[in-house]
């Protein structure tokens, strides 16, 4: 089976996994709530507005021809308007995502290259110092809810040093906070012309090379960034102590030490690449659990990106948002998952007969 | 690569020093709650009753009358704290306890009978194992209790569950597959007991401790997840105190009242480490080959 095939396939799971997950969501709205028209059209809609939506949706004909119109909107893009924003759910998923995923992706790199490090560190002198330290810290840290990681350095760098701004993704004055964002924009906006791009903080001060922004950009992203590292924190360094052990066990191990090579060239050069094989597997989850966690790091930071949008639209019950902005994240999911697994078949040939 | 005998005598010591501090803090944390929802033995543990408002007393920072300060309506914290902790430590029990119960029942029928049972359930777990499933549960409670304040408990409690049975049944599941394989259960089809009782009295006894291990060490985050859930509104309705909840009000009182949000999240967090070290604990102890391993 070549690439394109495994592609292919994949991407027709992905339809299955959101048509899935929508009738979940279906079945248990139906059941929750015989007429979900009221649930939809949000807690505070007139008669008239259920009677718009009940039509809208269907909700008069049995419940598979509700569905195929539920499915149908959702592929046509017909995601409903937001009774909050009173805007339609895609336009604001599109102000709202960039943001989101500049600020995990960031989060994914560093976290992936200090617990990396951390778990060769551990590996290096199983159950000595610096291993017990590693287990101590992030046995602790992985207890803390994210919430209350954010507050302790928001009241310690915040509010107590004044070293990082407490909220929002950059400073006022020179962008705006919220949509439409369209972020300092000497040009209107529109440097590249792409929205993924124009509405990344960070990466759109840095392509108009207005240095003031992009400073402040930064520095606004430090502590969301440092707390979306710490969610979750320690998996990937156990993951990769008990590879690295296993690979510092094989024969080529020995062969490279009987040869007379030092340490660190043994560890780096030998046996950290094929320690970090299975790692690599998890980077997908990874992902998945920085995008959860951007939910409560966004809401305490005030950092108006997508885990933004998500947490204010629970907090009112804002369904049609909650619903595009959970099919436009198991896309973002799938999409990593796909990447990883293909990655992976380039890292490790033996792995490819799966496509 | 040495290893001195001390590091190897102190590893033991750390390992079984963890375990006890874990399984003492939730011994702890069972006994202040046991006492504070006992009404005759309630003012042992706080001195105020979680409901009561005092507006001349607001704000107050954490001291001898008011060990962790009081919220903006000058409600104890302490108090409000205590009385959130039957909902949050019965959470994780009931929602880890449905799931591991949904995951061997179906992992269980799915790894001893095979054929297109096992193919469906093995099918439908890969499904939810590529849903975002924080998100998902979060969706699912926040749809159901819109408009059902009572209910969201229930609802989240729920939607815990709907994500939460997967893992297990995939867990009970490659057990079985592998328990069938072993001598005793041969001997017990070979003297023609029925399918059926051998799952019953061969298969599952044998599964339970894994199955223990992995919940208590999933009791912990469900925990933690379920903070989340009450942090957006969609745990218990005001007044009834909720640990999530606390915080998340208490940032609106930031930078002046941090204890509002600080003590709830760090009673989330020593609870979660208990958890966390017990169940290490356990596992040290059942699954001897994992040892060293965390």
């Amino acid at each position: 089976m070549g690439l394109a095939t495994y592609v292919a396939r994949r991407v027709l799971f992905g339809f299955f996994v959101i048509i899935g997950e929508l009738l979940i969501i279906f079945y248990l709205t139906n059941i929750a709530a015989p007429n979900p028209a009221v649930i939809w059209a949000g807690p505070e809609s007139t008669q008239a507005q259920v009677q718009l939506v009940a039509q809208t949706y269907h909700l008069y004909s049995p419940w598979y021809v509700q569905f195929y119109y539920y499915i149908m909107n959702v592929f046509t893009g017909n995601w409903g308007t937001s009774p909050l924003y009173q805007q339609p759910v895609l336009s604001l998923i599109e102000e709202y995502l960039p943001v989101t995923l500049e600020l995990t992706l960031i989060a994914f790199v560093i976290k992936i290259g200090l617990e990396t490090v951390l778990g060769v560190v551990s590996a290096m002198r199983p159950n000595g110092a610096a291993d017990s330290l590693i287990k101590v810290t992030y046995t602790t840290v992985r207890s803390a809810p994210p919430f209350l990681v954010a507050l302790g350095l928001l009241l310690v760098f915040a509010y107590g040093t004044h070293t990082f701004p407490s909220s929002q993704p950059i400073n006022p004055i020179l962008g705006a906070t919220v949509p439409p964002f369209q972020f300092y924009n000497p040009l209107a906006g529109k440097v590249t012309g792409f929205w993924l791009v124009d509405n990344m903080p960070i990466l759109n001060a840095l392509l108009v090379g207005d240095w003031a922004a992009f400073s402040s950009a930064v520095a606004h992203a430090v502590l969301p960034v440092v707390t979306l590292v710490l969610f979750g924190f320690g998996g990937i360094v156990r993951l990769v102590k008990v590879s690295m052990l296993e690979v510092l066990d094989q024969d080529y191990i020995r062969t490279a030490r009987a040869k007379g090579l030092r340490e660190n060239a043994v560890i780096f050069k030998h046996a950290l690449r094929n320690s970090l094989l299975p790692a690599f597997t998890l980077m997908g989850v990874v992902f998945a659990g920085l995008v959860a966690g951007s939910l409560v790091v966004e809401t305490v930071f005030s950092y108006y990106g997508l885990g933004y949008y998500v947490a204010q639209s629970l907090i009112t019950f804002d369904t049609p948002s909650l619903i595009g902005s959970l099919i436009l994240i198991t896309v973002v999911i799938i999409l990593s998952n796909l990447v990883v697994d293909i990655g992976y078949g380039f890292l490790d040939p033996r792995t490819r007969v799966g496509y | 690569m040495s290893r001195s005998e001390s590091s190897v005598t102190l590893s033991i010591v750390f390992g079984n020093w963890a375990t006890v501090a874990g399984v003492a803090i939730l011994v702890a944390f069972l006994v202040l709650t046991a006492l504070a929802t006992w009404p005759p033995a309630y003012h042992l543990v706080a001195r105020y009753s979680p409901d009561t408002l005092n507006f001349g007393s607001a704000n107050a920072s954490p001291s001898l009358a008011h060990l962790f300060g009081t919220d903006r309506e000058g409600r104890d914290i302490f108090a409000r704290v205590v009385a959130a902790l039957p909902i949050d430590i019965a959470i994780p029990f009931e929602v880890v306890g449905a799931s591991v119960g949904i995951g061997l029942l179906l992992g269980t029928f799915a790894g001893y009978y095979g054929g297109w049972i096992e193919e469906l359930v093995l099918r439908v777990a890969d499904l939810f194992f590529a849903f975002p499933s924080i998100v998902l549960a979060l969706t699912i409670a926040a749809i159901l209790g819109a408009s059902a304040e009572g209910l969201r408990v229930f609802y989240s409690e729920m939607a815990l569950i709907i994500v939460g049975w997967p893992f297990y049944t995939r867990l009970a599941r490659a057990q079985v597959l592998m328990i069938k394989q072993m001598p005793f259960v041969r001997a017990a089809e070979a003297s023609g007991l029925g399918k059926l009782r051998i799952i019953r009295t061969h298969v599952i006894p044998h599964l339970a401790s894994v199955m223990v291990v992995y919940a208590t060490l999933d009791m912990g985050t469900v925990l933690l997840l379920y903070s989340v859930f009450a942090f957006f509104g969609l745990g218990a309705s005001p007044p009834t105190p909720e640990l999530g909840r606390m915080v998340y009000d208490g940032l609106s009182a930031l930078p002046g009242n941090w204890w509002w949000s600080f003590f709830p999240g760090l009673t989330l967090m020593m609870l979660a480490l208990g958890f966390a070290l017990a169940g290490e604990g356990l596992r040290d102890v059942f699954d001897p080959r994992l040892r060293g391993q965390r």
